[in-house]
């Protein structure tokens, strides 16, 4: 070949430059990536998960999972409301303050003056930070997916495709472990209108013996098996399920902040 | 029309389609509509039957009975198979591409929930579905012209061989 050696540096430099970019740049940026702070918290986000959970992410992997479903919340902006904790000396012109502003969906500049204004007033208040979106509206989490949701996944399961909904909260959303397996077993004994492929074989079906297994789902009338047997999951739907229900992106992180409604739902006794 | 290189002008449109089809999807307005929904397979399905097997296609269909020295055992399969492709790829990529931009507009909706979206797209779906069959066919008539095809021509080389092996030694080759 002519020119052999600038064909070579050429292509050499396209796809080193390419390199850099995809795979180099971002292990700089996040490779050493650490449990996050929690903002306002002593907490750390996010736990490692143990045991069963752990096993789930390749049962969630294994069954193609995220072909249909995202875990990555998307937001368009956050938006803050200003809430007075306390009228101060002067209430009746701090009311009278209060009643001529607009204190919800403001920008943070314009939540900042509001606050200012009241302060001078003598007031006091605290400013609530939120996320707004479709996907928040929709009710799939309260702020977009963040690098540190995905710390402990190997591979990352972000997903691409929405034909069902996103779940990167579904353990906040459905933290019930009862519903999670009915809904792998029967997805439309508990969302009627649900299009989800039913996971039957991850359950086995068998004949009740001296006593019903302590692990039995209450399966409805109409998506149960025949009188005497019973539908008992296998390790495989019960590590699945435990993946699912740790999966809980409701923390405020210093990149995608907000005010959580009460205190961080992430402590352990909150975990079912 | 519907010979060999007819496949790899189809395919070069192809690969410009989806190539705008990428380029478009790039753009932070048009993905906030087409991101996560079918629209991003119906490019990669474009990319790689409409492009990618049409050009192989083409190549084999153009290449394969000048490298074994006879002609293709069915070669109206050739034309029938390009007008299948043809069909098949659009009836399996355009309503897929339809039915995500339909898709994305109806998950900006909150008010639509997610079984809605999704149940509104399975029309869709179906008519996809009738193309990827059109193309099983079109697959099933390429492999019936290759495996015929190689089939004879081991055949004739074995027939070859075997005529080699039972002819009769040449006389300077026997020792007296």
């Amino acid at each position: 070949v002519k020119n052999g050696a600038a064909v070579f540096l050429a292509a050499f430099i396209a796809l080193g430059a390419s390199w850099c970019g995809f795979v180099l740049a971002p292990v700089l940026q996040l490779g050493g990536a650490k449990q996050a702070a929690v903002l306002n918290s002593s907490d750390i986000y996010p736990l490692q998960p143990v045991g069963d959970a752990t096993l789930g992410l390749q049962v969630y992997r294994a069954e193609g999972c995220a072909a249909c479903h995202t875990e990555q919340v998307q937001q368009d902006g956050v938006l803050c409301d200003v809430v007075l904790t306390s009228p101060g000396k002067n209430p009746a012109a701090v009311s009278s303050l209060v009643s001529s502003l607009t204190l919800q969906n403001l920008t943070k500049d314009a939540a900042d003056a509001v606050a200012n204004q009241i302060t001078l007033a003598g007031g006091k208040s605290e400013t609530h930070v939120f996320a707004t979106g479709t996907d928040i509206s929709r009710g799939w989490g309260v702020r977009h997916g963040v690098a540190a949701d995905f710390l402990y996944d190997y591979p990352v399961q972000l997903g691409s495709l929405r034909a069902g909904p996103d779940l990167s909260d579904i353990g906040v959303r459905a933290p019930a472990v009862n519903w999670q397996l009915l809904h792998l077993y029967a997805p439309r004994s508990v969302t009627k209108n649900s299009t989800m492929p039913s996971f039957k074989f991850l359950f086995e079906v068998r004949k009740i013996g001296d006593a019903p297994s302590p692990d039995a789902l209450n399966v409805p009338k109409e998506f149960a098996p025949d009188d005497g047997y019973e539908v008992v999951p296998t390790p495989g739907a019960k590590q699945l399920a435990a993946y699912l229900l740790g999966l809980r992106a409701n923390v405020p992180l210093y990149e995608a902040p907000f005010t959580p409604p009460e205190v961080p739902t992430n402590s352990p006794a909150d975990k079912k | 029309m519907g010979g060999p290189s007819c496949y790899i002008k189809f395919g070069t449109i192809m690969f410009i389609l989806s190539a705008l089809m990428l380029i478009v999807s790039g753009c932070p307005q048009i993905s906030r509509v087409t991101q996560f929904t079918w629209f991003c397979p119906a490019q990669v399905q474009l990319q790689i039957f409409g492009f990618f097997a049409m050009i192989m296609f083409g190549a084999i269909y153009h290449l394969l009975p000048r490298i074994m020295g006879f002609e293709l055992p069915f070669p109206k399969f050739v034309r029938a198979h390009f007008w299948i492709s043809i069909f098949g790829v659009l009836l399996f990529v355009v309503p897929l591409a339809v039915g995500g931009i339909e898709q994305g507009l109806k998950l900006h909706d909150p008010a639509i929930g997610i079984a809605g979206v999704t149940r509104a797209t399975l029309p869709f779906l179906r008519v996809s579905t009738t193309g990827q069959l059109l193309l099983l066919l079109g697959s099933l008539m390429f492999a019936a012209n290759i495996f015929v095809m190689t089939f004879k021509w081991k055949l004739a080389l074995l027939k070859t061989a075997f005529a080699a092996v039972i002819a009769p030694l040449e006389t300077s080759e026997v020792k007296s």
